[in-house]
This record gives structure tokens, C-alpha cells and sequence, in this order.
């Protein structure tokens, strides 16, 4: 089951991302997400994707992004780290 | 203030700050461009200066001024602290601490030598004051020269190390923009992001920025303008802006400010943008197929990452010398923030101590009389006393304990020093300097411990032509280290020089008629043999020695303190000489032993172990003359027979060690611990053999404190006689 993100990944929906990944952790077999949709990306939705990734890395998941709209490629290309999720 | 009392006040302020000024200077020479260190050594010369204008110094203010103009230059980037500047400033600071000197002086007259000497310095430093062009980065030029169109200046690359405020987002202060905007004004290269503050999901808030970064910005832009980049952002951030001409120290400073020191080399020189991670997983490969090949076990990364030639060594070395530092800046704060200190003067210090010991024994007596007495309530309270009394005397020992480490530092300087002149390339390596030890030894053990340290570099350590025929790093390595086995404390001098010639020692002893030219030696022997008067093994007479102090007066002063001194050397690869000392000088736990009549004691820390023995298995240890130890076999010696004290009839036997060594002490009755207070035997015992000291009795009557190390010596000079 993938999760497909819409609108901002920022830090004004920070609390409630977290959450959400927080729910998606417990329930999916593998961390799969659909950032195609994502409007605007700043660091705090940055570092809730590091924070899932890490998550999903220590229970031994698959953690794989499906694909990226480009403002998501864009923060990937400037802060050097498409090696860590793609 | 009493003029006397300012000048004394002003003589101890100053004569610290100098001697830590030349730490500093000496960590420069390292790393140029240690922020730091340019810092304290500013605020040093600053201190001084002021001081000195306080109470009406004038020759000192008015020097020191200078240097600390100069100092200010540096710290302004204006100028570069290169060697011939480091040589300059050290010789400035031998000068003032000479000027502080004879500020106790009744003239405070300065010698006609010491003026030219002034003269040569003040023209040495006005060269640094009257330079106008900035050498660091041409902040006016750069611009300028861009807007006309003529050829740019070479861009150069600025290491940034960025941590933000927690705040940062919540405050709309995206890092995303700042990075955005290094991309205009140069080229960002070798850019990691650093995620390591980002635990779990659970734990995080969201809304705190953790994320932190490591890059190289190439821009021919000048330091000022690149410093305005981040103009905004300076404030509750950590930004950190390496200038380009340091490149070794960039990375190694960094990793000592870096919050994540705790990474693992590999890792930190990843972050440091040298190398990437593909280039560490190669060298962690290696590192495991050579852990699997070799039984030596996992090579350290460093090693590995030189090997492949993906780093140059220099910086691997910079790096995990750096590290070595951030450790022992954190012992240093810690211990720093922990201890607000007083100064006391060492004579009221030492009244004390002796106090103490009175006290000591006056408790013995009263402990001794009330189980006598047999009174419970008495010996109650004597028994809770003497537990307060033994902690007041731990308590005033540790007062005179200091890190040795002070004193290991100076020897910095002399290194460097005589490594020059003698056109040697010499490194001092300090370990354990946080050893500590009574302040009265380390004032004593200065002396010997130069001489040793001169000798490693005169005669020791090769020139670098010498070492480079013999397949040896051009550099020599010193290594000084302190640490602490049996209740002593251990200092070793090792050289990776030529070491010993045993020939020639022998060949020298033989002629001095010192020995037997027949006699077979063990090479311990022959190496103690340095250690007698009139036997240099020296080739020629330098500037540095030949002055007439051999090594046998450091075995002399050595020895003075209670202590021993040993060689171990191996031809072409360097000698080690190992010092023991008591790490103190007046009160030891003592373990009290009987022999017929009398008592003595021995210094707790060497007993190992005792045993009662029986009548039929002593006549047997006796005859043999050894003691089965634990599956060793050590020489047993009776202190009846020993001391001469009639019938020997031993019902114990006590297993000391002292050096590595251990023996058997055959005694009539074991007393069990108690506390000596030293007191020296005087002139007149001054050859009694076999004695270190003196102490007093509860009751009053005197014990004898056994000099282990002195009988061992007996033990070998009897051994050799038998031989």
C-alpha cells in the first residue's frame, strides 16, 4: 500500500505529517511513496522523509519513493542526498 | 596593594600566561590557522600588557604592546603565522618573560644585551606592523578588479559548516534558500547534508530544524563577502567559514567543532567533503579482507584510506590529531568548569602536610592506646577518628598533586629548539600528561627529565640524512609518557633513534676500569652502565652536552626521590628509558612486619600477597633459596638473615614487587597496614642499604621503612656473587 502525498510537505503541516507517517509506519508492509503531487517541499518535510526512512530502515522494511513531482527533485538535487532515497 | 605584593602578584599571573602563550605558539606552528589559539594568545599578550601599565612596568607594557599589536594583525587575518613569525613570537615571549624576571630586581635595569636584544625583536615585529597589503584575502581588490573586467582573481574554495538554530524553521528561515543562494555566489561542491540529529519518527519535532551541512563553496568572491552571505543568518546559528589557504587544518578544525564528533574517521572526512562515500565503502572492504587475511586484526581506517592513496596522509594524520585534541579540550573543560580554584602558597602548603603528620601519627598512638585500654566506647570513636584522619590526609596530599602534563609540555619548546639547530626533524609525542603527581617530585624530576629528553635528541635520534639511508621516516619521534603501576608513577622517554652501542659502552667501561674486560654482561647490564660517573658514550662534544652533567647525576637525583631508573635499548631502532617514582615524598600506607625485636614497614602498594609457611617447608624454602609463586619461581631472601638479626626462624613469607620484579620476604610476624609518615634517615645512615626511611610509632618508637627497590639491588649484587 503506497502513500501518495499531496499539496506542501512543509513545515506548516509539520505535526500533522508526522503523524501521518507515524500511522503509515504501523500499518504498511513496505514504505512506499508517491511524491508526485507534492506542490512545495522546505527542510522540515525533508527531514520527515529521513525520519521515516530511518524508521523504516531500522524494522527492516523496503523504503522506496515511487516517484517525484519536481519541486521533491529539486530539494533532492540542492541538498546532494537523491543516493539515500532513490 | 603593597607595591611587593603587586609585583609578586603580577610575577605568578605573568609567569603563567607566558608559559601557556608558548603552548599556544607551539600549537600554531600546527595549524595556522587555529582561530582559537590566535584568540587566547591575543587575550594573553593583552593581559600582560595591561598588567604590566598597572603597576607602573613601563619596559613591559611598552614591548608587550607590540607584540600584541602584531597578535591583532593575525587575528585579523591581516597577517599569516608562518614559521619565521612563530620563531619571532617566541623569542618576543622569552623576551618579556626575561623582562618579567627582573622585575624583582632592585635596578629593574635592562643590560646592554638585553637592549640590543629589544631592538632586534622591536624591528622584527614592526616588519608584520608596517606590511599594508592584507595577505589573507583581498577584501577591497576583488570586486573592484571584476566590475572593470580585467581577469579575475583565482577562486579559491571555502569549506561551510552549517548548523542551524532549532528555531530556523519556525522563524521561516529555510536552510533550502541560504543553499540556494550559495549557488550564486559560487560553485557549491562536495555538498553532504547531515541528518544525524533526526532520531525517530516518535521522538522528533517536526518543527525544529536538524539538519545540518557540510560543503565546499568555490567563488572567487573575497572573505568579506562571503561572510556577508550569511549575514542573516549569523545570529543564534552556527556557521563556520573556513578561509581557503588552510587546508589540512580546515577539515581537522572542523571535526573539532563539529557536535557529531563522535563519527568515525571515515565518516568525518566524508562529511568534510575529501572523500565520498563510495570511495569509503572501497576502503572499508579492504579493511575487512585485510582483517581476514592478517591475524594482526582490523587495520585502522586511517591506514586504510592512505593505502589506497584516496587520501593524502597528511590529513589523515591532521585529522586524527584533531580528534586527540577535541578529547582532551573536553577533559580540559570539564575539569575547568568543575574546579573554581584558589592560590596557595606553597609553604603554607607544605606546614600543612607536615601537620598532618603529626596528626597521623598522634592518632596512631591514641588507637594503639585505647585497644590497649580495651575501653568499647573508646575505641569507637578512636576507630571513626582514624578514618577522619585518613581522609584529611588524603585530602592534603591530593592538594599537592598536579597533572604532570605542564611539565611534559615544555618540553615541546626544547625539542623544537635543539631539533633545529641540530638540523633534526623531530616530533614529541605527550601521553598521559593528566597523570598527576606531588608537586615537590615534579619540580625534581624537571631536571633529570631534560637531560633524558636532550640526549634522546643529541645523540639519539639520527639526522635526516642518516635516517632516510637506513629506510627510517626523516622525522624522529620522542615519546613522553606517564602512568601509574603499583602505587608509583612511571615516566618513559622513548626514542626511534640509533639506540645504545653495547661495544662502545663496554669498550669505554673497560678503560675507565669500571668492569672486567673478560666479564660476560647481560645487556641490562651494560645498559646501567651509562649511568656511571665519567662513562659519555657520546662521539664528539656538542653545544648540548658535555656540559658535565652525566647521567649519573640523573640517576643520582633519580634516586634521591625514592625512585629508579632503567634503560632498555635496541640497536637502530631506539632506546627507552624508564623512570619509577613514589608519588609522593612524605606519608605512604605502610604494611608493618616483624623481624626478632624489630618492626618494620613496607610501602603497602609493593606487598603482592603473604602466606604463613610451616617450620619444615621453610627449612626448605631456605636451602633452595627461592620461592615457588604462583608457578614462578622468585628469589626468597629472610630479613633475619638479611639484617643479620640472629636465629632466622621466619613463620611468614611476603610477596613484594617493585619494577616488575618480585621477591619473597621471610619475616617472624605480620602487624598489618597502618599509615608512615616519612622521615629521612639523615646523613649518618645515609649508605644503610635497604632503607628508605624512617617512621614514627604510635607508641613513640621507631620502624624502619624497608626499601624494596634497594633490596632487590641486594638481591642482584648477591646473585652475581655467587656467580
Amino acid at each position: 500500500m503506497s502513500l501518495s502525498l499531496e499539496g506542501e510537505l512543509s513545515v506548516v503541516r509539520a505535526n500533522e505529517l508526522k503523524e501521518l507517517f507515524i500511522d503509515y509506519v504501523k500499518t504498511a508492509k513496505d514504505i512506499e511513496l508517491d511524491l508526485s503531487s507534492v506542490s512545495e517541499i522546505d527542510t522540515a518535510g525533508f527531514q520527515l522523509l529521513v525520519a521515516l526512512k530511518k524508521e523504516s530502515d531500522g524494522m527492516g522494511r523496503n523504503f522506496r519513493i515511487l516517484s517525484v513531482s519536481p519541486a521533491v527533485e529539486n530539494l533532492l538535487d540542492l541538498y546532494n542526498v537523491k543516493d539515500m532515497f532513490i | 596593594m603593597e607595591p611587593d605584593t603587586a609585583y609578586k602578584v603580577f610575577l605568578e599571573e605573568a609567569t603563567e600566561i607566558l608559559q601557556t602563550m608558548e603552548e599556544q605558539l607551539l600549537v600554531l606552528e600546527e595549524s595556522p590557522c587555529d582561530k582559537e589559539t590566535i584568540n587566547a594568545l591575543f587575550r594573553g599578550a593583552h593581559t600582560i600588557k595591561g598588567s604590566a601599565g598597572m603597576i607602573g612596568l613601563t619596559d613591559i607594557e611598552r614591548f608587550t604592546h607590540k607584540v600584541e599589536s602584531v597578535l591583532e594583525r593575525l587575528r585579523n587575518d591581516e597577517i599569516r603565522a608562518d614559521s619565521v613569525f612563530i620563531n619571532l613570537l617566541l623569542r618576543c615571549r622569552d623576551y618579556i618573560s626575561e623582562l618579567v624576571k627582573i622585575t624583582l630586581n632592585d635596578t629593574k635595569q635592562l643590560t646592554e644585551e638585553l637592549k640590543v636584544t629589544e631592538q632586534e625583536l622591536i624591528d622584527g615585529l614592526s616588519e608584520y606592523l608596517a606590511e599594508v597589503k592584507p595577505v589573507a584575502a583581498p577584501e577591497v581588490a576583488a570586486p573592484q578588479v571584476s566590475e572593470t573586467g580585467v581577469p579575475q582573481t583565482e577562486s579559491a574554495i571555502w569549506h561551510i559548516s552549517l548548523r542551524f538554530n532549532k528555531n530556523a524553521l519556525r522563524d521561516a528561515m529555510d536552510p533550502l534558500s541560504l543553499i540556494n543562494y550559495l549557488k550564486r555566489v559560487g560553485e557549491v561542491l562536495n555538498m553532504t547534508t547531515i541528518t544525524e540529529a533526526i532520531l525517530s519518527l516518535e521522538e522528533m519535532d517536526p518543527e525544529e530544524c536538524l539538519t545540518g551541512f557540510e560543503l565546499d563553496l568555490k567563488t572567487d568572491k573575497s572573505q568579506k563577502e562571503v561572510e556577508d552571505v550569511f549575514e542573516f543568518y549569523t545570529e543564534d546559528n552556527d556557521i563556520k567559514i573556513s578561509p581557503p589557504y588552510c587546508k589540512a587544518e580546515t577539515y581537522t578544525g572542523l571535526i573539532n567543532d563539529l557536535p557529531e564528533d563522535t563519527w568515525r574517521l571515515g565518516e568525518v572526512l566524508i562529511k568534510s567533503g575529501i572523500l565520498t562515500t563510495d570511495d569509503l565503502n572501497k576502503a572499508l572492504r579492504k579493511q575487512n579482507e585485510a582483517a581476514g587475511s592478517a591475524d594482526k586484526g582490523k587495520p585502522f581506517i586511517g591506514e586504510v584510506l592512505v593505502d589506497t592513496g584516496l587520501v593524502e596522509k597528511e590529513v589523515v594524520e591532521a585529522a586524527l590529531n584533531k580528534q586527540q585534541k577535541v578529547r582532551d579540550t573536553i577533559t580540559a573543560t570539564s575539569t575547568s568548569a568543575a574546579s573554581a580554584t584558589i592560590r596557595v602558597d606553597a609553604d603554607k602548603l607544605d606546614v600543612l602536610i607536615n601537620l598532618v603528620g603529626e596528626l597521623v601519627v598522634a592518632n596512631g598512638g591514641i588507637r594503639q592506646r585505647s585497644l590497649v585500654v580495651g575501653d568499647g566506647p573508646l575505641m569507637k570513636t578512636s576507630s571513626f577518628m582514624t578514618k577522619l584522619v585518613n581522609d584529611i590526609r588524603d585530602m592534603s596530599m591530593k592538594m599537592r598533586m598536579i597533572p604532570i602534563g605542564s611539565s611534559f609540555n615544555r618540553f615541546q619548546r626544547l625539542v623544537r629548539d635543539i631539533s633545529k639547530e641540530l638540523g633534526k626533524d623531530i616530533e614529541l609525542v605527550i601521553s598521559g600528561g593528566d597523570t598527576e603527581l606531588d608537586k615537590t617530585v615534579i619540580e625534581k624530576i624537571n631536571d633529570p627529565l631534560t637531560h633524558i629528553v636532550r640526549n634522546s635528541v643529541d645523540h639519539g635520534i639520527e639526522t635526516i640524512e642518516e635516517r632516510k639511508c637506513k629506510g627510517k621516516p626523516p622525522k624522529g619521534t620522542i615519546k613522553l609518557n606517564a602512568f601509574y603501576e603499583a602505587g608509583t608513577i612511571v615516566i618513559e622517554i622513548t626514542d626511534d633513534g640509533k639506540g645504545l652501542n653495547k661495544q662502545r659502552i663496554v669498550e669505554k667501561a673497560v678503560s675507565a676500569g669500571l668492569i672486567d674486560a673478560n666479564k660476560n654482561l647481560s645487556d641490562n647490564e651494560i645498559f646501567s652502565l651509562i649511568f656511571e660517573p665519567g662513562l659519555s658514550t657520546a662521539e664528539s662534544v656538542t653545544k648540548l652536552s658535555g656540559r658535565g652533567v652525566g647521567m649519573d647525576v640523573v640517576r643520582r637525583n633519580i634516586e634521591a626521590l625514592r625512585g629508579s631508573v632503567f634503560v632498555e635499548s635496541h640497536e637502530g631502532k631506539g632506546t627507552t628509558v624508564r623512570i619509577n617514582l613514589p608519588l609522593t615524598l612524605s606519608i605512604i600506607d605502610g604494611f608493618m612486619v616483624g623481624v626478632g625485636e624489630k618492626q618494620y614497614v613496607i610501602p603497602l602498594d609493593m606487598v603482592v600477597k603473604c602466606y604463613t609457611i610451616d617450620k619444615k617447608s621453610y627449612t626448605k624454602v631456605r636451602k633452595k633459596g627461592y620461592f615457588d609463586f604462583q608457578g614462578k619461581v622468585i628469589p626468597f631472601i629472610s630479613m633475619c638473615e638479611l639484617f643479620e638479626l640472629g636465629q632466622s626462624n621466619c613463620s611468614f613469607i611476603v610477596i613484594v614487587t617493585h619494577g616488575g620484579r618480585k621477591a619473597a620476604l621471610g619475616v617472624d610476624k605480620l602487624f598489618g597496614d597502618m599509615q608512615a609518615v616519612i622521615k629521612s634517615l639523615g646523613k649518618l645512615y645515609k649508605d644503610a642499604k635497604g632503607f628508605s626511611g624512617a617512621t614514627i610509632l604510635g607508641d613513640g618508637s621507631l620502624a624502619l621503612i624497608l626499601d624494596i627497590q634497594g633490596i632487590f639491588k641486594l638481591l642482584e649484587s648477591e646473585a652475581r656473587g655467587y656467580a
